[in-house]
């Protein structure tokens, strides 16, 4: 008897649980896609051994053999890849390129480096080398980088002065550097989205602001929904409907507020990077753009994570599936979209998808404002990608629910 | 033996109509029959109007017609003479929608839900003060306005849920299970306003599964199966015409075979080991032969009951005779088994 029972609990169990597709989703699907979007997005962290390198834009405007060695040692360090361009660009399209998805760095080498590097101890034409660092390279990548250009350029040094002493040239004590250290001085570092006329160093609030501030506006998606779901399930909404509200004062009333909750949220985010994190011994935030911009840029963003919500609400049932819908897709999108991942050190399949994700358009347009400094035509794709996103989400919600009625 | 009877749906009108249904149709995307079909309905002015029929049987989708959540697709539904889709703004504003559900908000207040509602309502200025509490004294919610609605009992979130649908003052007001799953006082509290209502000339359209409340409060009735009108009469002609007088005893020990063999004739049917209902289609005759049967079996009755109609009952005979025709191929249509008159 006690077994039979067991095993009808069993089975209304299974059948409970089988029917659930949403638990289904939550315990497969989900642990699935992030076993495909993390172990793709952080392949080249791990497997530098199967070939997966950081790319490096290499200009060599001096074409020697110095320079060829030194490109030679980049490419041979096994971390990264040299691209060499055919032409030599000006300064302002080697910025462009590092801002692009593609290069986590760019070398430009200035003319005369193999003569200088080895024969001009007190130089004073300015650097030898200029690096040029992507916004979204790390701190330790850059470490890395910068070291193995020194050491290639202390080695460019030190074969110059073997060969001298090998000369036994006499007036050699004159030409040798007064002090090692000038090696130092001969590589200049730029990062790709300083500001003209700001020097913005790269810090982990610089990056962490933008990222988690677009997820944390997406994560409107699951009050917004539930609350839509109750007002469906309880009736309110259908008494709502039979008074003469009418639906777009229904959407707005119930929109505009959530609109300033993300707005608050934004502004809380960033007064926390201007004043909170530094006041606990981290970086300040610099907010380089114009807050014109960057309030477009947080309504547009509002709009997108508006949209998915009513998206959202109109297809789940409960409370529950919209909980588990909008907190999981909210994750997934983050993942994709390189808030959690940079998206510099995704294979470059994977930073094609990335541009999928709504979060990505929000981080690469806050990048833009926050730490390029951008203006309204760098912004403009992607705060016109997330609004067409938020409005086409809620003609399509409309679309569902009057089809649901009917 | 059954007796169907063809009958006009269209209720008999003692007064001009509230609400007047002709050819109404509706039949949701997908579905594999209307939902309703070929509805003719006419809801006098200030009368209790009830809508009964079993689960899925079409009442909420011609609620949901009739206040103006959906469009009619064949068929014209006009109320106080305006056309529901041309003047619907106008029909929104005199009528009002009580949901079989607690639609207001949990979280806020009694009174930040009233406030809320009028506002939707369109009721604002010193109209809304007074509009206030004069829901608040007809629903009784004086003591709790200021608790939040989700701390309420579940009869004080019934008459919060009625107070909300009495603010624009409709002329109108639909009721969808006002009484569902409230206790004795709060059922009462909610009765006693609809009665008021009713004698300020409210029309009241409403759907209930307590049938002693339907009979109790409504004037006319429909009765409503698989998206067809089955029955639309006032209520005295309903239950005067529906049904054979029936015995209601309460037993003090369980009858005997051979007395409930006795009693055959008038078909004994038991509601419990000790509770029996017999037909008496001769009446007071047959009421005096079942005791006389009862006596000599030496049964002792502890209570009789006779002559009071239970539109319960009138309403399973109709849903089954419903069911019946279904099956048989034959249109749905009102059927009386055993009727006495046409």
């Amino acid at each position: 008897m006690h077994a039979r029972a067991l095993a009808a609990c069993i089975r209304k169990e299974t059948l409970l649980v089988c029917r659930d597709w949403h638990g289904l989703l939550l315990l497969f699907a989900m642990p699935l896609a992030f076993i495909l979007i993390m172990s793709l997005a952080l392949q080249e962290q791990f497997a530098a051994r199967a070939g997966f390198k950081l790319q490096v834009l290499a200009i060599d405007r001096d074409q020697s053999e110095s320079s060829r060695a030194l490109l030679a040692e980049i490419d041979a360090s096994g971390a990264f890849t040299v691209h060499r361009l055919p032409s030599l660009p000006e300064a302002e399209r080697i910025v462009e390129l590092v801002r692009g998805d593609r290069y986590a760095f760019a070398v430009d080498i200035s003319p005369k480096f193999g003569e200088r590097v080895s024969h001009s101890p007190n130089d004073t034409e300015g650097p030898l080398l200029h690096v040029h660092v992507a916004a979204d390279t790390s701190k330790q990548t850059e470490a890395v980088f910068l070291a193995l250009l020194r050491e290639s350029l202390g080695r460019r040094w030190t074969e110059g002065l073997v060969a001298t002493l090998l000369a036994g040239n006499p007036t050699l004590a004159g030409s040798l550097p007064a002090d090692p250290q000038w090696l130092q001085h001969g590589l200049r570092v730029h990062y790709a989205y300083r500001s003209a006329d700001k020097e913005v160093i790269p810090s982990s609030v610089q990056q962490s602001v933008p990222a988690w501030l677009v997820f944390a506006a997406f994560f409107i998606v699951v009050p917004l929904s539930n609350t839509l779901i109750r007002e469906r399930q309880q009736g309110t909404l259908l008494r709502l409907r039979s008074t003469n509200l009418g639906s777009p004062a229904l959407l707005a009333g119930k929109l505009i507020p959530y609109f300033f909750l993300n707005q608050a949220q934004v502004a809380l985010m960033l007064l926390v990077g201007c004043f909170v994190v530094p006041w606990v011994g981290g970086d300040r935030l610099q907010i380089n753009g114009s807050f014109a911009m960057l309030a477009i840029m947080s309504a547009s963003l509002s709009l997108a994570a508006l949209g998915l919500a009513l998206l959202i609400a109109v297809v789940s049932k409960t409370t529950e599936q919209a909980t588990l819908l909008g907190g999981t897709g909210n994750i997934i999108l983050a993942a994709v979209g390189g808030i959690m991942v940079p998206r510099f050190v995704m294979p470059p399949a994977m930073q094609s998808l990335a541009h999928l994700s709504p979060m990505s358009w929000g981080l690469e347009g806050f990048l833009n404002v926050l730490l390029r400094g951008e203006g309204f035509v760098a912004i403009a794709p992607y705060a016109g990608a997330l609004a067409a996103f938020g409005t086409l989400a809620i003609v399509l919600a409309g679309w569902l629910q009057q089809r649901r009625i009917d | 033996m059954t007796m169907s009877v063809r009958r006009d749906t269209t209720a008999p009108t003692r007064l001009a109509p509230m609400i007047s249904i002709e050819g109404l149709t509706y039949r949701y995307r997908n579905a594999p029959a209307a939902a309703l079909e070929s509805i003719d309905l006419q809801v006098p002015a200030a009368s209790t109007f009830g809508l009964l029929g079993p689960n899925g049987a079409g009442k909420t989708t011609l609620l949901s017609l009739l206040t103006g959540l959906r469009e009619p697709q064949q068929g014209s539904i006009r109320i106080a003479g305006l056309d529901l889709i041309r003047d619907a703004v106008q029909i929104k504003q005199m009528s009002a929608l009580v949901p079989q559900d607690f639609a207001f908000y949990l979280p806020l207040t009694g009174r930040e839900n009233l406030r809320f509602f009028a506002s939707v309502y369109g009721v604002t200025g010193p109209q809304l003060a007074r509009r206030m509490d004069h829901c608040i004294a007809v629903c009784r919610l004086e003591e709790v306005l200021d608790r939040r609605a989700e701390h309420y009992s579940g009869g004080l979130k019934r008459r919060l849920n009625l107070a909300i649908g009495l603010l624009n003052a409709p002329r109108i007001l639909y009721l969808d299970e006002p009484t569902v799953g409230v206790d004795a006082r709060s059922r009462q509290t909610i009765l006693a306003a609809l009665n008021d209502l009713k004698s300020a000339g409210v029309t009241l359209i409403y759907t209930s599964h307590y049938m002693e409340e339907v009979q109790a409060i409504c004037d006319y009735l429909s009765i409503i199966d698989h998206g067809c009108v089955l029955a639309c009469d006032p209520m005295d002609a309903f239950l005067a015409r529906a049904t054979h007088p029936e015995l209601h005893l309460i037993l003090a020990n369980a009858p005997s075979d051979d007395l409930v063999h006795a009693w055959g004739a008038w078909q004994p049917r038991a509601a419990g080991t000790y509770s029996w209902t017999l037909t008496t289609a001769r009446g007071l005759e047959d009421v005096r032969e079942i005791l006389a049967v009862a006596q000599a079996q030496g049964v002792t009755i502890v209570q009789i009951q006779y002559g009071v109609t239970r539109l319960e009952q009138i309403y399973l005979r109709l849903i089954e005779g419903s069911e019946s025709d279904a099956r048989q191929g034959m249109p749905r249509r009102l059927s009386f088994p055993e009727s006495t008159s046409a």
